[in-house]
């Protein structure tokens, strides 16, 4: 259930039939209170349930609705519990479960199982559809999905787990078309978010920043003004000549990369944004974390018909600042973001 | 007497403080502080009120006699003040809040929510100990923003301890808090809310957990770490014997300063200077500098064991952890399990060359303060660094971390690490050279900042060889630094968001620094200098699925 370290060597990881041999395993693993959180085995699984749990899958892989394997390394020692938990021929799709034994966690034995029993999916049973069931909370089990190509698709809010227990539940799946996991790793990109600012924005820089320059030089003209000395005119001239090069220059560079870099996105479940231009930021908040929304216009701004938003998580490394987006935008980034955050639950932090 | 209610036993079942408004609730009736602080207040108002009380006497005595009386007068108002102080103080815990009230003029209420409580401080400074009193600082909020804690400054020290344990080990409120997370307009931080009924911290959900889930809770404690005298051999491997020798250095100096005292004429600085002047100048310095380390060691080690002794750190079976120390000043701090979402292992490098470390909580609502005791987070003081590391298995309840091996960050990062480390020294050290040329600057500065930008070869490297991360099952662990070198074990499932960082020359390296942020600790923690997709495999396998509408396959 964890991702591989570099403490061991990954195992050779085998996938046995499950056989009555490996039973009393089998319940020393459902006696584990990690597995016993996140399955749908029973927290106090005795000797009966085992058998009767086995005697399913006995059945099932008669009639082709199940499959059980044993996950063993080289020397047969058994490492985890790989399930076809169900199979449905006729629409090709197969729901998929596994738990590894707490000894064994840590060394890429979910994962390998995963990718065994993926692989197995499609090209034994010539599933269309494979999908996993995880608990909202079980990150490392997450994490084992996601290293293995499935996509997450959804929650089940508070769907029933077992004893009268309810919990989030997330799907994920993969299909055959889906690229593999491996080749997806070696061209991982970050994509640039959707949409632009306004390109008002680049007027809006381009005049913030001649003002600030407008005073500089000012000053500078006004000490010119005054100074009489010869020798410190010919300093003072050159400096002024230098800032003058540069605010051109600044004026002419900054606004313009600035907009292209500038780009915001929000999608159902996470807020990204870049910003910046010499040194630039991406941000990414997924939305259930999101506390609060702010808008802010400066008198420069409204004149521009712009706005900023500031949206904040719990953490104080997190804000994600937009700046020079439109007022409308801004408007309606708002009112989306109140309507997706308004569905997620949790305690933001 | 009881602190909740009218419940007479502590460890009566909690139902009688949860829920709405009941009966318990007309019953919580205000309160005063405890009235021994009567007898601390005016002694702690007439040392504050010292210089005005000595200006009253002398602007008596210019006043042609009778001083003695104005201060008298002064004295009096004083203490009456402060009397007055007690008499207008009230507290009352419901049972769903502590409120405060005080004022006599400006009436103030201040509450707290006792289901938002995070941490629960209990401080005694020497006048409270001799008169078995505590104060009691409840933090609530995710910020530690003075506002935001609310003080009971005099209870008796069992009250406080009651309390303490009645406010940290009460069971969730069904559906108080937990609303959905707010689009205010106004920024709360302390509105994130108490987790769902069932929820623990580390996403073990749904697994019950022993004292949790109602029933009374059994009070035996666990140690974790107890002070060993031995530790104290630490003390002059930090940086507070320094900062404490500045500070009376400056101290001293203004007094001299102010005095016109005529530093000369002190015997002892006399014969000092006498025998100094008798010994070649390398034996002086040998002297004065052996004297200043010596001075600065026991100092430090004074520090320590005002600070550190008797150092305890605890877990409760009802989930919090405690940490308490002190030798004249005591003081307690309780941290909710849930809060904390991991811990820093940090060796300075002074410490680390002696082998020793401490650790420090990363706890939502407490962010990491400065001072030796780093604003009530610190788990384990300096101390032997098997010691201190031993300790994050049971308090994270985890194996991973502790000596975990970590991924380096490639040469790129290496030759960053250098460049930034030497650049700066070395500039200064070709500026100073040319200017030494040119016969402006004293040899011996040029010197220095040739050895200085020597030295930060070693550091350059140094920092590099700090440089690593791995995420190790669900947490999240991130090293780096060389003058303090942090290991930061986190929890995964606390990091809320990413930061992607990358200047010009970064962008042109292809690397980028990565910060995840969270609300614990430090806020954000950051992975400097990794390639680009390693970064993004990093991040996609600590919160799956977060990146997974912006990853696409590159070319």
């Amino acid at each position: 259930m964890s991702a591989p370290s570099t403490t061991a060597p990954p195992l050779d990881v085998r996938l046995l039939p499950l056989a009555r041999e490996h039973l009393p395993a089998v319940q020393a693993l459902m006696a584990d209170r990690e597995v016993a959180q996140f399955t749908l085995f029973p927290v106090d699984a005795g000797q009966e349930f085992v058998e009767q749990w086995f005697a399913g899958y006995e059945r099932g892989r008669a009639e082709r609705t199940k499959q059980g394997f044993a996950a063993v390394d080289g020397s047969g020692t058994f490492l985890g519990l790989a399930l076809a938990v169900h199979i449905d021929e006729e629409r090709a799709e197969v729901e998929l479960g596994y738990a590894v034994a707490p000894a064994s966690r840590g060394r890429g034995v979910a994962a390998s199982i995963l990718e065994q029993l993926t692989r197995w999916s499609f090209n034994q049973v010539g599933a269309q559809r494979v999908q996993l069931t995880i608990d909202a909370a079980n990150i490392a089990s997450r994490a084992v999905a996601s290293r293995a190509g499935y996509h997450r698709e959804g929650v089940m809010r508070s769907s029933y787990f077992k004893d009268g227990q309810r919990s989030d539940a997330e799907i994920w799946s993969r299909l055959p078309r889906d690229p593999d996991p491996a080749d997806r790793r070696n061209a991982l990109a970050l994509r640039q978010p959707a949409n632009l600012v306004s390109p008002r924005a680049v007027l809006f820089w381009t005049v913030r920043a001649l003002l600030g320059w407008l005073i500089f030089i000012g000053l500078q003209v006004v000490i010119l003004a005054f100074t009489h000395t010869a020798g410190h005119q010919g300093v003072n001239i050159t400096i002024l000549i230098v800032s003058a090069l540069l605010a051109v220059a600044h004026l002419a560079i900054m606004p313009r990369w600035r907009y292209r870099v500038h780009r915001w996105e929000l999608t159902g479940t996470a807020f990204y944004s870049r910003s910046g231009w010499v040194t630039q930021e991406r941000r990414i908040a997924p939305v259930s974390r999101i506390q609060t929304v702010d808008t802010e216009r400066g008198p420069l701004e409204q004149v521009f018909g712009l706005a900023n938003v500031t949206v904040t998580t719990a953490s104080a490394a997190g804000p994600i600042k937009l700046r020079g987006v439109s007022a409308a935008t801004a408007d309606q980034l708002v009112a989306d973001l109140t309507s997706i955050t308004a569905r997620s639950e949790g305690d933001a932090t | 007497m009881s602190i909740l209610g009218d419940h007479s036993d502590a460890r009566a079942p909690r139902v009688a403080t949860k829920g709405g408004p009941g009966p318990s609730d007309a019953a919580a009736d205000w309160r005063r502080l405890s009235p021994r602080m009567l007898l601390i207040h005016p002694v702690r108002e007439v040392i504050r009120f010292i210089p005005a009380l000595i200006a009253l006497f002398f602007a008596g005595h210019s006043n042609g006699g009778g001083g003695h009386w104005w201060s008298l007068i002064g004295l009096a108002v004083v203490i009456t003040l402060s009397v007055i102080r007690w008499f207008t103080t009230r507290y009352r815990i419901t049972a769903d809040q502590v409120q405060l009230r005080t004022g006599l003029f400006r009436r103030k209420v201040v509450a707290a929510r006792a289901d938002r409580v995070r941490t629960v401080d209990v401080t005694s400074h020497a006048l409270h100990r001799a008169l078995g009193l505590a104060k009691v600082s409840i933090g609530t909020g995710s910020t530690d923003r003075k506002r935001e804690s609310l003080e009971l400054d005099g209870l008796s020290a069992a009250d406080a301890q009651r309390l303490r344990s009645e406010l940290l080990h009460r069971h969730p409120v069904a559906g108080s808090t937990a609303a959905a997370v707010s689009l205010d307009p106004n920024p709360r931080p302390g509105s994130a809310g108490y987790a769902l009924p069932g929820a623990q911290p580390n996403g073990h959900r749904l697994a019950p957990r022993p004292g949790w889930a109602g029933q009374p809770t059994p009070d035996a404690e666990v140690e974790l770490l107890r002070f060993n005298p031995g530790w104290i051999r630490y003390a002059p491997f930090t940086l507070s014997g320094a900062l404490t020798a500045l500070a009376i250095a400056g101290f001293a100096w203004r007094i001299v300063e102010q005095a016109h005292l005529d530093v000369k004429r002190v015997g002892a600085v006399q014969s000092a200077s006498r025998h100094l002047d008798s010994t070649p100048l390398w034996l002086d310095v040998v002297q004065v500098t052996l004297g200043v380390l010596v001075f600065i060691a026991v100092l430090s080690m004074i520090g320590y064991t005002l600070a550190f002794w008797n150092f305890r750190l605890t877990r409760h079976p009802g989930g919090s952890i405690h940490v308490s120390r002190g030798l004249i000043t005591t003081r307690a701090t309780s941290i909710e399990e849930r809060r904390l979402r991991g811990v820093e292992l940090s060796e300075p490098l002074l410490l680390r060359l002696v082998g020793g470390a401490r650790l420090i909580a990363v706890a939502t609502g407490l962010r990491v303060g400065r001072g030796s005791e780093r604003g009530g987070s610190l788990l384990a003081p300096p101390a032997p660094r098997a010691r201190v590391a031993g300790l994050i298995r049971p308090i994270m309840r985890t194996g991973r971390g502790v000596d975990e091996p970590l991924l380096r960050h490639g040469e790129v990062a290496c030759r960053r690490r250098l460049l930034r480390a030497v650049t700066l020294p070395a500039l200064v050290f070709a500026g100073l050279l040319a200017g030494g040329l040119a016969g402006g600057v004293p040899s011996w500065l040029v010197v220095c900042a040739g050895l200085l930008a020597v030295l930060a070869v070693p550091l350059g490297l140094d920092r590099y060889r700090a440089l690593g991360h791995v995420l190790a099952g669900r947490y999240l662990i991130v090293r780096s630094g060389s003058l303090v070198r942090r290991r930061v074990i986190l929890d995964a499932d606390a990091v809320i968001g990413w930061n992607l960082r990358q200047t010009f020359f970064q962008r042109r390296l292809g690397i980028l620094t990565l910060t995840a942020t969270t609300a614990a600790g430090r806020q954000g923690y950051a992975v400097a200098d990794l390639k680009e997709r390693a970064s993004l495999d990093l991040a996609d396998r600590t919160v799956p699925g977060l990146l997974d509408d912006f990853l696409v396959q590159r070319g």
